[in-house]
């Protein structure tokens, strides 16, 4: 109804320069949008499923290829555990190469603490440094920080159609910022299986230009949500390619522990 | 009543080594380090090295080319209510480096040291032996046992890092160590001999109690014991902490103390993305004699001294993170102190004997009052390399000390890098009062490469 309204009011001014047959179309594409913003919200919904995991376990192997040179492999455990309040909780510790081993990034919702493996010093960083390439990778800190948090309970998505990914076939949404959001991007594309409802690519935009893309692959069954164990993200601005192999998967892991998402604990770390 | 140190040593040393092999044996124990040859290329000025009182007739043996040599071994054990840390650094340096870069350090450990260097250098590590012209040192750096009866207490009795606060190049909030260099962060990272209780009821809260021992030796009076406390709040974009301590010899005014009473606050505020920060610390006196207008001891400043930092920070997200800092230093010396400084070391070095005490007030960026730091890291991430440009200005001694690096990944295992430093200092008036001036080395090279294991 209020559609219709809106073709009423807008007829006048539009029908001097556009011919009639486009508003027909309009209206068809206007009338169609509810329900495939409501489909985009199920597709979404479905893929986000990944991210029910909580209390999660990691340890995996992060290689960032640089103009075909791999770089030295570095070895990192990840610990998630949302706050009773909702908020999202990460510990990355990174334990080789030697150079690298003993530095960790503690994220809090928009709160980063980083501990220094060259001095010990653990010190609270700016929520910019979230932007920044987490480890040298073309992962930035955010990218690794907040995979417990939800697309969908951050970003509106609207249906972009259908298109073939490395011979699969797939939904494509264009994911924006929920109003009162702040993102590092200003638009994600995602591209969802049809028939599993896998995240199998997401690009990141910024300025008007994709940046990067991320694959998906080899999901496997943790618990009951099949997680993707392959992760790459592929550098749309330089020749590089960082992949993340994840060895080790637990959800609702002992090995995840309350003590671990305070500035305190740092303190502990090797 | 005073016993001997050798027994106290012997006590501390099995008291220490029981609670450690307990945890050694039902913990997961990792082993790492690092070894770190370097080489030194100076630039001698036109006077060569011995043009300034610091370094009469070159006393110190600076040359052109001097190498440094750095191993570091370190152990750690956790356990799922105990742990062990012990970190060790041997090593070898010219003496000239007292000059270079260590002076500050050994102000802190033996201020009123006056005489050769010989005693002068029993301030600058565990154990020392001197080759002439290389200095050998043990560090004990990290020498400690924590027990964690509960997640949210933390108990650790032993040489610990206290290390706290957000500048880069000064913490005034930091009570518990000796002033850190803001050119060289990593230069003396060694622990403070403490029982230190943490406690953290919940992850917005902090709060550390501890009683420690001045940092050299091995057996104290009572009334040299310090007592101290840092707490630390969250909220989110801003974090907020309060120290204090309470120094040991506060009631002998003619005595040098290096810890006098003092009460910090320092804060983080993130401001949409950009980091702003400040610490602030009064105490009850100031840490830092005065020089005397002629050849006489150095002079002790009473009453209250604050100092204070400012500070911004901003991550691009191109990589390139820069930082801006003021400090204003309380225990600085103003115009006339400098120039009584100058004047002080050109009377002793008439006779090319410069006490120790007046060698160990030598502290660049901590000379003069008022101190600017601007940093920029930019990743080159294509190499595996990182740059860093730190410049730091004093306007009052009208000084600059630039110091850009680089640090490269040489290897795939990511086990060997190699850092290029370039140290720069530079005088822009005429006064011969200021930092830049005394530096019998203005300029210089360093190179090294780092092994990681």
């Amino acid at each position: 109804m209020k559609i219709k309204l809106f073709l009423l009011t807008s007829r006048s001014r539009l029908n001097r320069v556009l011919p009639s047959s486009f508003l027909i179309l309009s209206a068809i594409i206007m009338a169609a949008s509810p329900l495939a913003a409501q489909d985009a919200s199920a597709i979404l919904d479905k893929a986000d499923r990944i991210f029910e995991l909580d209390r999660v376990y990691s340890r995996s192997t992060l290689t960032v290829t640089r103009s075909g040179r791999e770089q030295a492999p570095q070895v990192m455990e990840g610990y998630d555990l949302e706050s009773s309040t909702g908020i999202a909780r990460s510990l990355s510790v990174f334990l080789a190469p030697p150079r690298v081993a003993g530095t960790a990034y503690l994220m809090m919702g928009d709160d980063l603490w980083v501990r220094f493996a060259s001095t010990g010093r653990v010190r609270k960083m700016s929520s910019s440094a979230k932007k920044n390439s987490a480890a040298g990778s073309d992962f930035s800190y955010a990218d690794m920080g907040e995979g417990s948090n939800s697309f969908s309970t951050q970003y509106q998505a609207s249906y972009d159609g259908e298109e073939r990914i490395n011979g699969t076939s797939c939904h494509r949404l264009i994911l924006t910022p929920s109003p009162g959001e702040q993102h590092d991007y200003e638009q994600l594309t995602v591209w969802i299986t049809k028939d599993e409802g896998h995240y199998l690519r997401i690009q990141y935009s910024d300025k008007g230009a994709p940046v990067k893309y991320m694959d998906m692959e080899d999901y496997r069954l943790v618990g009951d949500i099949e997680y993707p164990f392959l992760i790459t993200m592929h550098s749309l601005a330089r020749d590089s390619v960082s992949t993340v192999k994840t060895e080790v998967m637990e959800f609702d892991s002992s090995k995840v522990e309350e003590r671990f998402f305070n500035t305190a604990y740092l303190d502990t770390i090797r | 009543m005073k016993r001997p140190s050798s027994r106290i040593a012997i006590l501390a040393f099995t008291v220490f080594l029981i609670p450690a092999a307990g945890i050694m044996l039902s913990a997961e124990v990792k082993f790492s380090g690092e070894l770190k040859p370097e080489l030194v290329f100076n630039i001698p000025g036109s006077g060569g090295y011995d043009n300034t009182p610091l370094n009469p007739g070159n006393w110190t043996g600076i040359n052109d080319l001097m190498f440094r040599s750095e191993i570091n071994l370190k152990l750690n054990a956790q356990g799922d209510t105990s742990a062990l840390d012990l970190w060790f650094q041997v090593k070898q340096y010219p003496m000239a480096d007292l000059l270079i870069g260590s002076a500050f350090i050994a102000e802190t450990m033996n201020p009123g040291g006056a005489g050769a260097l010989d005693e002068y250098s029993t301030a600058v590590a565990d154990m020392f032996y001197i080759v002439d012209p290389y200095i050998f040192t043990l560090d004990i750096m990290r020498a400690s046992a924590s027990w964690m009866p509960v997640d949210s207490l933390r108990i650790t009795l032993g040489r610990q890092s206290f290390l706290t606060g957000y500048g880069y190049g000064w913490n005034p909030v930091d009570l518990a160590n000796p002033p850190k260099d803001p050119t060289d962060p990593e230069a003396y990272l060694r622990g403070v001999d403490a029982l230190n209780i943490q406690y953290s009821p919940a992850s917005w809260i902090n709060t550390r109690f501890y009683g420690a021992v001045p940092s050299q030796g091995f057996a104290w009076g009572y009334e040299q014991m310090l007592a101290g406390a840092e707490i630390t709040l969250s909220v989110p974009s801003l974090e907020f902490k309060l120290a204090g301590l309470y120094g040991g010899q506060e009631s002998s005014s003619d005595a040098y103390d290096i810890y006098p009473h003092a009460g910090a606050a320092a804060f983080y505020l993130d401001i949409l993305g950009l980091g702003v920060y400040g610490e602030g610390v009064v105490r009850s006196r100031s840490r830092r004699n005065i020089p005397a207008d002629d050849d006489s001891p150095s002079i002790i400043k009473d009453g209250p001294v604050y100092s204070a930092l400012a500070g911004l920070e901003y991550y691009f997200s191109s990589g390139l993170v820069l930082a801006a800092e003021y400090f204003y230093n309380g225990e600085g010396w103003n115009d006339k102190e400098r120039k009584d400084y100058s004047k002080s070391l050109l009377d002793q070095s008439i006779n090319e004997e410069i006490t120790g005490e007046y060698l160990a007030l030598y502290t660049p960026t901590y000379f003069a009052r008022h101190n600017v730091l601007m940093n920029l890291m930019i990743p080159w991430y294509a190499i595996e390399s990182n740059f860093n440009l730190n410049l730091i200005w004093s306007p009052d001694s009208a000084s600059i000390i630039l110091t850009p690096n680089a640090v490269f990944n040489l290897n795939y295992e990511g086990t060997l890098t190699s850092e290029i430093w370039y140290s720069g200092m530079y005088s822009y008036d005429d006064s011969q009062k200021n930092e830049a001036w005394l530096s019998p080395v203005k300029q210089s090279i360093w190179v090294n490469l780092r092994y990681y294991f």
